[in-house]
Formats: structure tokens, sequence, C-alpha cells
């Protein structure tokens, strides 16, 4: 709202007051000045938008929102995004159905796959694609793809050892494919995903004021007719998106994320939101689902101060679910060094955490540079093959420390 | 009813109510500064003099093109080389001023296009038939073209003498070329000398006033015109593969940074309000924001300053010949471009938010 019009508000109210003073009517006088003090208090000074619709903001059961009696969410971007995601995370672990271009052709293209999908989009070009996203992420990415058909794949059966690509047994049995420095780069890859493209998207872009608020007629409603959403409100949706929309149901499945607050299923964050809010923070899974649904509502009310309120809450409790995760694998790795277990019963574990870390410079507690220097921390010298006991504890407690948690 | 405690408790309630609001939007009321200010130190000695110097440096131009078409030698080709580099430099402190008439008729896009496209310049010599001011031939004209007509043609200076000694339509071409960024460049300094009274005048906060319009004019082209142009798009940023032969000067070879680090310093001393012509500076966005006094414990102004000079430092790492810089080792183009955006988080969310202006323009990148 302009500085005039704030101003013009203030007198008008001064003036209405002694009307109402003079015709003894003092309560609701004080209900009219309450609502013209919500109206000129809200943050929205920018903007101008409706402004009638101030009454308290209730957020539905379920994430459903309608305009004349037709849904107006829509994510069908972000659930065929998450859907090829996993699909190459799929052929990361069938180097021999597949050539590194044509991975890099579903990751960059969004075409090649074996389902044929016609949703036009692709994940490459949202990996680490936020405004305070580092260019040089996205390369990673492309170089993992890379990296694992020409150097791991042609020793897929072959056993690991120092400096040397191959097949790991655990000490249970289970068979893992690392790179020379013990790193399973499939796990490195989906992993970081999780904070290059699901969290850096909802967080960094989608949640912002900045996005949301665009020029400023984001959320102008005129004359949408049922079912017809405002730019503002899928922005919004899209964000709520990648966090709740995948599902396999192209492919026949029974997988969907969107009938519960954790479901879980799928290889992204949806996947450890279930853990963290069964193990580590058991309710988080509520708090962020709640906020969702909150901001939503706030967005169709025009309520922005309820909005970036609802934004913060799921940018935090999102961000402290990578930082769990991270802290998790590096003491679970630390453990079992500890514990006398051969090595490479840790590098399933902390190849995840490498993803993980890799995630953590999209949070609010890394930056490219920090996140960068713990990564080369991992790989110093023989990587997962002589990495201490000391360094992992130390490196979970900077990201514990950082987080809160 | 006691009529006079209502009233108190109400009118306490009020106040306390209004007191709250007015915390948080500190940033509107405190804005008395005096807008004029930087219009007028932007006009007066930023934008004026600057074109007049662009308007200089052309006319230098075209006299060696004229000496060049009318003796074709070495000796004038690197003397048309030099101007053409002087007058590119000067360009980069103009791009940004997409006001007025400019704008209209897209004086940067008449001037700038790059890369340019070398198949329409050769059928347009080979045709003899061409209005470079069509916008068809968008990439075919301004600076590139040049760089294209007197260090594109071949691979030595001698064989590309050659071309204009053998065939005519080649000197008419870069001719009409160096024409027609004088004409409209004359069009644009003629327009902006009505306008600029205007400009200073126009002192309110709305969408077309003109410091929101420069402010956001100016961000456009810092995003799109220094970031995206000159390192995101040859770096790869906005494809599978990076593109070197989009660099800005992809001919000449050596200049790419030369062009980005006088686009990067014509950007700071437009937002220090640094003079055309001196070292002296006036009120710009930095004395505006420090006016605001954003908040209290972080100075935007001095944030954005020394992010001016991180991304200075990363440009200056960079091999002069950004082609030989994107094939040998990328990343470093990629670290200038994080360099970069951040100034652009900075001016398009932190500044417009601290100055209450509204972005008007939004990328088109939904799902």
């Amino acid at each position: 709202m302009g500085l005039l019009k704030k101003y013009l508000l203030q007198n008008q109210l001064i003036i209405n007051f002694k009307i109402f003073f003079m015709k003894n009517s003092l309560y609701l006088t004080f209900i009219f000045c309450t609502s013209l003090f919500i109206t000129s208090c809200d943050k929205d000074d920018d903007h101008d938008h409706d402004h009638n619709h101030h009454q308290e903001v209730t957020a539905p059961d379920t994430y459903s929102f309608e305009r004349n009696g037709e849904s107006t969410v829509s994510f069908s971007g972000q659930t065929c995004r998450l859907q090829m995601a996993k699909d190459i995370y799929d052929a990361l672990n069938s180097p021999n159905m597949y050539t590194a271009q044509q991975v890099l052709e579903m990751f960059n293209d969004g075409t090649g796959f074996d389902y044929s999908y016609d949703c036009g989009k692709n994940v490459g070009s949202k990996t680490a694609a936020s405004s305070s996203a580092s260019a040089t992420v996205k390369p990673l990415f492309d170089n993992m793809i890379n990296e694992l058909f020409e150097d791991v794949a042609p020793n897929w059966t072959n056993t690991a050892s120092v400096g040397m690509s191959g097949q790991i047994t655990t000490s249970t049995g289970s068979t893992y494919q690392v790179n020379g420095m013990g790193l399973e780069i499939d796990q490195a890859f989906i992993k970081g995903l999780i904070g290059a493209l699901v969290t850096d998207q909802i967080t960094n872009n989608y949640l912002t004021a900045s996005k949301l608020d665009g020029d400023g007629t984001t959320n102008n409603s005129e004359g949408l007719v049922a079912g017809q959403y405002t730019d503002m409100e899928h922005y919004w949706d899209e964000g709520f998106g990648y966090l709740y929309g995948y599902n396999n149901q192209h492919v026949g499945g029974f997988d969907d994320n969107t009938t519960d607050v954790a479901v879980g299923t799928g290889v992204l964050l949806n996947k450890y939101l279930k853990k963290v809010n069964d193990s580590n923070q058991p309710g988080i899974a509520d708090v962020i689902y709640d906020a969702f649904k909150l901001g939503r509502a706030a967005i169709v009310a025009g309520d922005y101060v309820i909005r970036d309120a609802q934004s913060q809450i799921i940018t935090e409790h999102l961000h402290k679910i990578i930082a769990y995760k991270a802290v998790d694998y590096l003491i679970g790795g630390a453990e079992t060094i500890q514990s006398g277990a051969p090595r490479e019963d840790t590098f399933h574990g902390l190849s995840e955490g490498y993803g993980f870390i890799l995630s953590l410079q999209f949070t609010d507690y890394f930056s490219n540079s920090d996140v960068n220097n713990m990564l080369s921390q991992l790989m110093d010298g023989n990587g997962f093959w002589d990495i201490s006991v000391d360094e992992l504890n130390s490196m979970a407690n900077t990201i514990a420390n950082a987080a809160g948690i | 009813m006691n009529f006079n405690k209502h009233f108190f408790i109400l009118f306490f309630l009020v106040t306390v109510l209004f007191y709250s609001c007015d915390t948080d939007m500190t940033d509107n009321d405190d804005d008395s500064y005096d807008r004029s200010l930087i219009l007028s130190n932007w006009s007066n000695n930023i934008i004026t003099p600057a074109y007049n110097e662009f308007y200089n440096s052309l006319y230098s131009l075209n006299q060696d093109v004229n000496l060049f078409v009318n003796n074709p030698s070495v000796d004038h080709l690197v003397n048309l080389s030099s101007s053409w580099i002087y007058s590119y430099k000067i360009w980069q402190h103009i791009e940004m001023f997409d006001i007025g008439l400019a704008e209209v008729i897209n004086f940067k896009g008449k001037m700038n296009i790059y890369p340019t496209d070398v198949e329409l310049i050769n059928n347009n010599i080979l045709s003899q038939n061409y209005d470079l001011n069509n916008n068809n031939n968008f990439d075919a004209r301004g600076f590139p073209a040049i760089d294209y007509l007197i260090h594109g043609l071949a691979e030595t200076n001698e064989e590309i003498v050659q071309f204009y000694i053998n065939d005519n339509s080649y000197s008419n071409y870069l001719s009409s070329v160096v024409s027609t960024m004088m004409y409209n460049t004359d069009l644009i300094i003629d327009d902006w000398l009505l306008y600029s009274n205007d400009f200073i005048n126009s002192t309110d906060n709305t969408a077309t006033s003109s410091l929101n319009k420069m402010i956001n004019d100016f961000i456009y082209y810092f995003e799109k015109g220094l970031r995206a142009n000159k390192i995101g798009i040859p770096a790869g940023i906005f494809s599978n593969n990076p593109i070197p032969t989009a660099v800005e000067g992809y001919y000449k070879k050596d200049i790419s940074k030369e062009l980005a680090l006088e686009a990067l310093s014509a950007s700071r001393n437009f937002f220090i309000g640094k003079h055309f012509t001196s070292d002296i500076t006036d009120s710009s966005l930095d004395s505006y924001l420090n006016f605001l006094d954003v908040s209290s414990d972080i100075n935007l102004s001095e944030i954005i300053i020394l992010q001016f000079l991180e991304a200075e430092n990363q440009l200056n790492q960079l091999n002069d010949n950004f082609v030989e810089q994107i094939t040998t080792n990328n990343m470093e183009m990629l670290l200038t471009y994080d360099a970069i955006q951040q100034l652009v988080v900075s001016f398009k969310v932190d500044m417009l938010q601290a100055l209450s202006i509204s972005v008007d323009y939004v990328d088109a990148d939904g799902d």
C-alpha cells in the first residue's frame, strides 16, 4: 500500500471516529477502527489487492482449494519432474541398460525415458536453479552421470579397492558400486537432488516473497472462472508439489504422496520427511503440512503476513530434515568404523551423507563454498577408504550446531 | 454508561494498534528523500555526458571506417579496430539506459545483439539489398556485425583487407552498419535532450515515474545484458552445454573480459552516482539506501559495493579471451556468474524492497 493511501486511511479513521463518537456508537466504532487498522497494517505495502477479504485465515482440513466449486490446486509439472528423477535414479543403477548420453538426455531434456512423458519438463533445468544457487552445482550432476558410466560402470562387478572403482560387499551381504574414493554415485546424485531440486525450488524459489509477489499483480483474481488459479496460488502449489507431488500412477503403481502428511514414497525429500517424522522429530510432518495449508489459505485471503510466516516455518523445517539426515549418516559412519566393522560397511551410508551435505548449500545453514569444503574433506586422500572417526564426528557436530539440532 | 472511560480505552487501544503498525512500515514513513537529486545527477552527470562521449566515439569510428574503405590497408584496419574497441567500451555505459525513445525504438537491439548472424550478413552483402533499420536484420548490425566485418572475415588482417579491395559491397555494408548506428544514436540523443527535463521532474513513486522505470531498467540490464549475455549464456547456464560462440566480441577474441569489466564498472558508477567525466560522486542509489538506513545492523549499500568488488575480482581472474576460458576452465566462468548473481539478488530483492519499488518485469519460468 502506498504511503499516501495509508495516511488517507488514518485520516479517514479519525473522521469516522468523530462521526461515530457523536452518535454514541462507541463499540461499533471500535470494531470499525480495528478492521481499518488490520487493513492498514497489512504488510502488503506494495500491492493493491482486494482488501475486503480480511478476516481470520482458516486452513482447510486437507490441501484442497477451490474457486467456484472447482479445484485450483495444480502441480502436474512437479509430479512429472519427481517421476523423472526416480527414473534417472533407476537408470543410474542399471548402467548396462543405458549410456551416459541417454541418462544426460533424460536429465537435461526430459526425453529418452522408457515411459514417454508428455509434460515437456525436465529435471536438469530446475537443478540448482534458484536465484541464490551457485551456477557451479548443476555441472556436478552432469559430471556424476558421466563418471558413473565412464569410471564405475566398466568395473560394475569387479571388487573395488583403494583408488579403484567397483563393487563392494558389506558384512551383511549387501552389494554396492562405488568409485575409487568409495563414493556411491547414484546416492550422491539423488540425495544431492533433494537439496538442489526439491528444497531449492521450494524454499529458495516458489515460497519466497519475491517469487510470490512478482510484479505485484500475481494474486489478482479478478475475472477468474471456476477452477482457475492466480499466479501466486499456483506458485505456492508448485512448492507444495515438489514435496508431496510424487506418485507412480503413470506406470500403474499405487504410490501417492498426497494421501497423508508423510507417506514417504519415491526417492526424494518426502521419503526423508517420513523418516525424520518417525524418529528424529515426531510431529514435523504435521507442522510442515499445516503451514502449507495455512499459507495457501492466506494467499486466497490476501494475507501475506500469514503467508510469509508459513513460508518461514516450511523453510526452517525442510532445511532441518536435510541437516538431520546429513548428521545421521556421518555419525552412523563414524560408529561403524569405531565398531571395527569393515570400511566398506560405511560406504553406502556415507554416500547418502555426501549427497545430503551437497544439499546443505540450499539451506540457510551453509554456503556453496562451506559445502565444497566439507565435500573435499570427505574426498580428501583416499576418500571414504581413510576418512577418520574424528573427521566424521566433527563435521556432524558442525552441521548439528548450525542447524540447532 | 461511563462515556469517557470507554473513550479512553478505545483511544488507548487504537493508539497502541497504530504504534505497532508503524514499526512495520518504517521504510515508507521515513522516505522523504529528494528523488530529484538522484534524477538530476543521473541525467546531468551520467546519461547526458555518456551519450555525448558515445556520439563522439561513433563519429571517430565512422571517420576510420571511411579511411579504411577508401584506402583498405592493414594499418587502416588496425586503426579502425581500436576505434571500434573504444566506442564499444563507451557503449557499455549506454546500454542500460533503455528509457524514452531508446526503449521505443529498441536502441540496444539495434546496437548490440550477439552472436551476430554471419550467414545473414553475407547474404546481405551478396544481395546488396538490405535495410539495417528493419528488425529482420536485428542480428546483422551494430557492434557485433562490425566485429565480424573487421576481425572475422578471415584469419589474418592481410586476408581481411583483401575482401575490401576485391569487392566494394563489403565496404558498403560496413559503412551502412556504422551510419545506421550513428543515425539511431542521433535520434536518441535529440530525444533525450528534450525528455531529460521531464525525467528529472518525475519524482513520484509509481510504476511510470522516472526513478522506478530507470531502476527497473538498470536491474533488467544488469540481469540480462550483463549477467546473462556476457557470462551466463556463453558459460552454458541456460543450456545443456557452454556456447563459446555467444561471447561478446567473439571475432576480436581478446576483448570479452575488457567489455564485461567496463560494463560492471559502468553499473557500479551508476549505483554510486559517479560522474561520467570525473571521479566526483553525487546522489544515487547508494545514498538513497543509506538515507533509508534499511536495517540497523546491515548496510545494504556497503554490501552491494563489496559485492561489486568481489564480482570485479572474480572477473579479473578470467582469460581476456572468454572462448579460451570457457573451453579450458568453464568453472571460473560459473564462479563469475555466481558473483554477479549475488548483485542481482541484492538489487532485485533487497534494494527494491527497501525502496518500496515493484519490479516491472517477471521471468516466465513457471511450470
